[in-house]
């Protein structure tokens, strides 16, 4: 729409579009800093400099000016996709831009001698390589939000991403409305605003026209953040902000106390319609864990009510008075028996989630680590929807980062060192999870240079851990580097790199009742699987007797049991043995262990041999009888009893009768394990 | 007296293109602001028969001025134009679903300005 006074118009979009192409280079150089420094730009920049250029486009299409407006153009719909997020930023790509940049400056200066020389080609072509073959990341819905229907309607595409990136990032949101005078407001809320984004994201900024509030001029502003509601309010109460939670089912932590409304309210008042018109996209609640555990509580009292109503009807059978009642009452006990026990189930599958819940984290972290590193890995996730008890998913993220950085740190080679190998000079890490039975195997795989087993058993003879005679396998050297001297960093870390910590791991998922075990091939990679229970809350128990006791020893730690006879056990060196098809596997007594006494002699020598593993290893607990498998709900036993190794806790039985759960594990430790 | 209209886009020389042509060819006395703060400070006191806003700004955005303005008694009813870009349609759609009248896309004539607004002005 330029003619008549084209010079003095070219000449007004000189000025402005050199001044939009100073600050692009500024914020630029502001982004790639914060990308180098941390691995992404924050949010407010990105859309900043597509902003940048979403205005030169615009200007340089008023002008006619061809080539500046398709690269513009172009560019806009690229730093579009990254703003979304359905790009990624790399090195790479600011090459791009900041070529870009300097392309548009010359282009620019062109303009008023009515010439567009530099040539846009190239980078058309690198734009349209940048754009292609990504995919887009897949849309999700904002769930689980509340939010007034005319915010939500008032924000654009961009601002809604950034809504659902903060629900993503599991941020908390909330809305914080304010008021101020009309005279000051817009620095008012600038500061505002530039405060709150110290500690989050103000995601959009609507003002009220609502006649019911006082004078002034009010706004509402949708932020999201990791700080608790309390901290927010905290933040905005010198301008008598008001907050409130548009997750509220995310804020069941005790530690927000009800936010108190500021005496002097100072031009504010809350939107008395908001609870009305706000509502509900999602129907999932989210609940504190602690609550679970207390209804499972209960559950397991309701238990012992329903054995003692058991006990009583049965009484009065034997007592054969009102057989039709004793009948009925036994049949209604049964019936509640039933019901409880799905009432169990359904209160474990409320405590199940999704991996997938860590699996961003992870990823996230191994990036970090790799760049940190200085190497280039391609990290592959699967089986998120594979389901963990919520508080052993939880435990599983120290290990599983541990576990990353070793693979990173010292499995996977420099760029270089891969090429050198005919490897690809991108460096896989596959973390995956899935299900098999009742366990749930989380496995960390890389295809880097194996562990490499000479320098483990070496650090391990220099600690005094093996015997320099003892002759091991392959797969025995790498066990050893799950034990603590070997895994120090003077040892192994200096010279070939591998086992940091990882007897911290290995503690780390004893603790929850699992194992860990490794694959490793010299130049091919290694694979760390760990094997969990699904759920702490209850486990399949086979119930053994010993000395007129019971106890539960979890199936998961029982490879297999036999029945044979004392007359089968050997002596070795004082220590109990028994010849498991040519393994010498050793054994130990439980009435030894817990120091139990027999009432009566026993008859007969014939005994029952429970086969437990720790770890890959196992070794036999000697019992008197088995009698069966039972889903037991593990309860955690006083600090009295607390202590003692080798009690992981105690479950219910029949006729108001509580037993304890075995912990192998550490009941296993006074005897040396073999592999079976 | 003069009919009061105003241009909300930051960028000001698109803004200073938009306002000559509507000062020339259509007689209007118009109002410029640079961003959604200047808009807000500037609607109390005059009353403007009609607003053109661009959508991508800095502090408030025009969808959030739309929402404002659709919610203010004075101005619930008067003809709101956004000027948008081919690469803004969702954010253009998302303005006429909460009560915009009628768009521009850059680039546009004078002619398609002016006609545009006239049309919503009458």
């Amino acid at each position: 729409m330029v003619d008549k006074s084209q010079a003095k118009a070219l000449q007004d979009f000189v000025v402005e579009a050199e001044e939009i192409l100073e600050g692009l280079a500024e914020d630029l150089e502001k982004a790639q800093e914060q990308h180098e420094s941390t691995g992404k730009v924050r949010p407010d920049l990105l859309n900043k400099v597509f902003r940048e250029m979403h205005s030169l486009k615009g200007l340089a299409s008023m002008f006619n000016l061809e080539r500046i407006t398709t690269l513009s153009h172009d560019l806009e719909s690229l730093l579009d996709k990254i703003r979304m997020g359905k790009v990624k930023a790399s090195p790479s790509l600011f090459g791009l831009l900041n070529d870009s940049r300097v392309v548009l400056k010359t282009l620019v200066s062109e303009a008023p001698s009515g010439r567009e020389e530099a040539a846009i080609e190239p980078l058309l072509m690198r734009i349209e390589g940048e754009v292609s073959g990504k995919p887009a990341a897949s849309p999700s819905a904002p769930g689980g939000i509340a939010l007034d229907e005319v915010t939500l309607k008032s924000l654009t595409e961009y601002e809604e991403h950034r809504l659902k990136e903060n629900i993503e990032e599991e941020n908390h949101l909330y809305s914080v409305q304010v008021g101020f005078d009309f005279s000051d407001f817009d620095t008012r809320l600038r500061a505002l605003s530039e405060h709150l984004s110290q500690s989050g994201e103000v995601i959009s900024t609507l003002p009220v026209a609502d006649p019911n509030l006082p004078p002034g001029i009010h706004f509402r502003l949708l932020f999201g953040t990791r700080l608790s509601q309390a901290q927010v309010a905290s933040l905005v109460a010198d301008v008598h902000g008001i907050v409130s939670d548009l997750m509220p089912a995310k804020a069941s932590a005790p530690e927000q106390p009800p936010l108190e409304e500021p005496a002097d309210q100072g031009g504010a008042k809350p939107h008395e319609a908001d609870s009305e018109d706000m509502r509900g996209i999602s129907n999932t609640v989210k609940v504190d864990i602690e609550k679970l555990d207390t209804v499972m509580g209960i559950v397991g009292e309701l238990n012992l009510v329903k054995n003692s109503l058991e006990v009583l009807a049965t009484h009065l059978r034997a007592s054969g008075g009102q057989q039709e009642i004793s009948q009925e009452l036994l049949k209604q006990v049964r019936s509640m028996d039933k019901k409880l026990g799905e009432l169990q189930r359904a209160i474990i599958d409320i405590r199940l989630v999704p991996i997938s819940q860590i699996f961003t984290r992870l990823n996230r972290t191994a990036r970090r680590l790799a760049r940190q590193a200085g190497k280039e890995v391609s990290v592959q996730l699967y089986g998120g929807e594979t389901e963990l008890d919520k508080m052993m998913m939880d435990a599983l993220v120290t290990p599983l980062i541990h576990l990353i950085r070793n693979s990173i740190d010292h499995g996977l080679e420099p760029p270089e060192e891969r090429l050198r190998a005919g490897k690809p000079a991108e460096g896989l890490l596959a973390i995956s999870a899935y299900q098999k039975g009742n366990s749930i195997i989380t496995e960390v795989t890389d295809d880097g240079r194996g562990l490499q087993i000479d320098k483990i058993r070496q650090a391990a003879l220099k600690k005094g851990l093996v015997d320099a005679k003892q002759a091991l396998t392959a797969e025995e050297c790498m066990e050893l580097i799950f034990l603590p001297g070997v895994s120090s960093a003077d040892t192994v870390t200096e010279v070939s790199g591998r086992g940091v910590g990882l007897d911290a791991v290995k503690a780390d998922i004893q603790a929850l009742k699992g194992s860990i075990a490794l694959w490793s091939e010299p130049g091919k990679g290694t694979t760390f699987q760990i094997t969990l229970p699904i759920t702490l809350a209850i486990i399949q128990s086979l119930i053994v007797r010993c000395c007129d006791q019971s106890f539960a020893i979890p199936i998961s730690s029982v490879l297999e049991t036999f029945r044979t006879s004392e007359a089968e056990v050997q002596r070795v060196d004082q220590k109990e043995v028994y010849n498991l098809r040519g393994v010498t596997l050793p054994l130990l007594r439980l009435e030894d262990r817990f120091h139990l006494s027999r009432a009566k002699e026993k008859k007969g020598d014939r005994i029952y041999v429970v086969v437990a593993r720790r770890g890959e290893k196992a070794a036999g607990i000697v019992v008197d009888e088995l009698s069966g498998e039972q889903e037991t709900v593990v309860h955690p036993i006083g600090e009295s009893l607390g202590a003692v190794p080798g009690v992981a806790g105690a479950t219910e039985m029949g006729e108001n009768q509580v037993i304890l759960v075995i912990d192998t594990a550490s009941l296993l430790s006074t005897v040396e394990p073999v592999r079976v | 007296m003069k009919t009061k209209v105003l241009v909300v886009e930051d960028n000001s020389a698109m803004r200073s293109l938009i306002a000559t042509a509507l000062d020339q060819h259509l007689n209007l006395d118009v109002y410029e602001a640079e961003n959604g703060f200047s808009a807000l400070k500037l609607i109390p006191d005059n009353e403007f028969q009609l607003i053109l806003t661009d959508i991508n700004m800095p502090d408030i955005n025009g969808l959030e001025l739309i929402t404002f303005l659709r919610q203010h008694p004075v101005y619930s009813q008067v003809p709101i134009l956004i000027i948008s870009t081919e690469a803004g349609d969702e954010d253009r759609r998302r303005g006429l679903a909460i009560g915009a009248n009628g768009y521009l896309t850059k680039p546009f004539t004078e002619g398609q300005l002016v006609d545009l607004v006239q049309q919503h002005l009458l």
